[in-house]
């Protein structure tokens, strides 16, 4: 079956100096959703200290790059037909990671802070299959510059840390017990959302840390996209369609594309030059 | 009778004069839906808590589909003072039907549902008045009672 491409993701920037400009398929209610959302992030980073970013060139250091990330992320759903229909609509959440660029370990690492009540072994569980799901698969390559130049590739690793202050994390993350919390019945192996995951879980929550690091759904119609190849399919966990549609799947390239974006920002070099691959 | 009452005040509670005049084309709901909020003021649109309490206030065991309750995206609707919808996390992955969500409840019996703002939105509202119902759709199959099991909306405020 033919992968389709998952969208771009809707996203606003954490500084409106850094603001690229709206793109040309953005819904209004996404474009006012992504202004609301600068706003916010503004008033966040204006509260918060200035992210460490180096101001070396990734081939002039071997020192590490760091860079934050803070993102509003919009999509709209639609299409979704009964008993469905409550995924139709417009969603929006905040991506949060922070990337370290490793020029001589040629690694860019998305690191996600995570405070959650949940045991040690349930926190191990969670980090190895998500830093195996999201990490190793794929590289960051960036193309030379006019004059030949700046050449590199960085393999994509993913770095689940848990913090014990909320104020350092990136997200605070719920911990469901299955037939305990949220109804009893909460999803598979109790995740039930972004930051709501499950105990007994090891699928789902690979899927709801792609939103974390700027992934949308691919289900039913997502931003314009048909994920149901014209209605030969469900629209949802199908064969091929990827995380972001079938948990138990591996990522797409286009999954990174909101830390390709950022590596850009951070190796201080034109997002045209960066690829996922 | 009694199911039409509920029906009734569901109807002006949930504000929607519309659902008076034109009766239902599904069949009515033995559930009485209802929603209640630890606070109705919190400091942040994260720490809202809310619970909905379904009963079967009919004289019949019922069995309903609660397999979308869990999801919080999904079940929660939220709008604001002007009426429009507030944007909640990326709802989940889609659950596959497999019957893992039938419920039958008793005459008289009730099950509790509870959500958090922590879980429910992924980017926290700003300060200022909202709204939030429950609204699942439920059943799909034979015996089951099929329809929209909704509350009544239930005002909050998120303190300045």
């Amino acid at each position: 079956m033919p992968q389709l491409k998952p969208p771009t993701p809707s996203v606003s920037p954490a500084a409106p100096a850094q603001a690229p400009a709206a793109p040309a398929t953005a819904a209004p209610e996404v474009a006012q959703a992504a202004t609301l959302g600068n706003q916010e992030t503004q008033a966040r980073m204006n509260a918060a200290p200035a992210p460490a970013e180096s101001s070396l060139l990734a081939e002039d250091s071997s020192d590490a790059i760091t860079h934050e990330v803070s993102e509003r992320v919009t999509q709209t759903i639609s299409n979704a037909p009964d008993p469905h229909g409550a995924w139709n609509g417009t969603f929006g959440w905040d991506s949060n990671f922070q990337l370290v660029i490793d020029p001589s370990a040629k690694t860019c690492t998305i690191v996600v802070r995570i405070h959650t009540g949940a045991s040690d072994e349930v926190k191990a569980k969670w980090a190895a299959a998500i830093e195996g799901k999201w990490g190793g698969k794929y590289s960051l390559n960036v193309a030379p510059d006019a004059d030949g130049k700046g050449a590199a590739s960085y393999r994509i690793l993913c770095d689940l840390q848990w913090v014990d202050d909320a104020k350092d994390a990136h997200y605070e993350v719920t911990a469901n017990t299955p037939g305990a919390d949220e109804g009893g019945r909460a999803g598979l192996g109790g995740t039930t959302s972004m930051l709501g995951w499950g105990t007994e879980d090891e699928v789902d929550v690979t899927h709801e840390f792609g939103h974390m690091m700027g992934a949308v759904d691919d289900y039913f119609t997502t931003n314009g996209h048909d994920h149901t190849h014209g209605g030969t399919t469900d629209g949802f966990r199908d064969e091929g369609g990827g995380i972001m549609n079938a948990p138990n799947e591996d990522p797409f390239v286009e999954h990174y594309d909101l830390v390709r974006q950022h590596a850009a920002k951070a190796l201080k070099v034109d997002a045209s030059r960066c690829t996922v691959g | 009778v009694y199911g039409r009452l509920i029906a009734l005040w569901l109807a002006c509670a949930s504000g929607e004069p519309e659902a008076l005049a034109q009766p239902p084309a599904q069949q009515e709901s033995p559930l009485q839906t209802t929603i209640e909020l630890a606070q109705p003021r919190v400091d942040s649109a994260r720490n809202l808590q809310a619970t909905v309490t379904l009963t079967n206030a009919g004289s019949e065991p019922a069995t309903v589909n609660l397999l979308l309750a869990p999801y919080p995206s999904v079940a929660i609707e939220v709008r604001d003072a002007s009426g429009n919808p507030v944007p909640k996390g990326p709802p989940p992955v889609p659950p596959k039907d497999e019957g893992q969500g039938l419920r039958t409840l008793a005459p008289g019996e009730s099950v509790k549902l509870d959500y958090k703002g922590a879980t429910l939105f992924g980017s926290a509202p700003p300060p200022g008045r909202y709204e939030l119902r429950f609204r699942v759709r439920t059943g799909s199959a034979a015996n089951q009672w099929t329809g929209e099991l909704v509350s009544p909306w239930v005002a909050f405020e998120v303190a300045p």
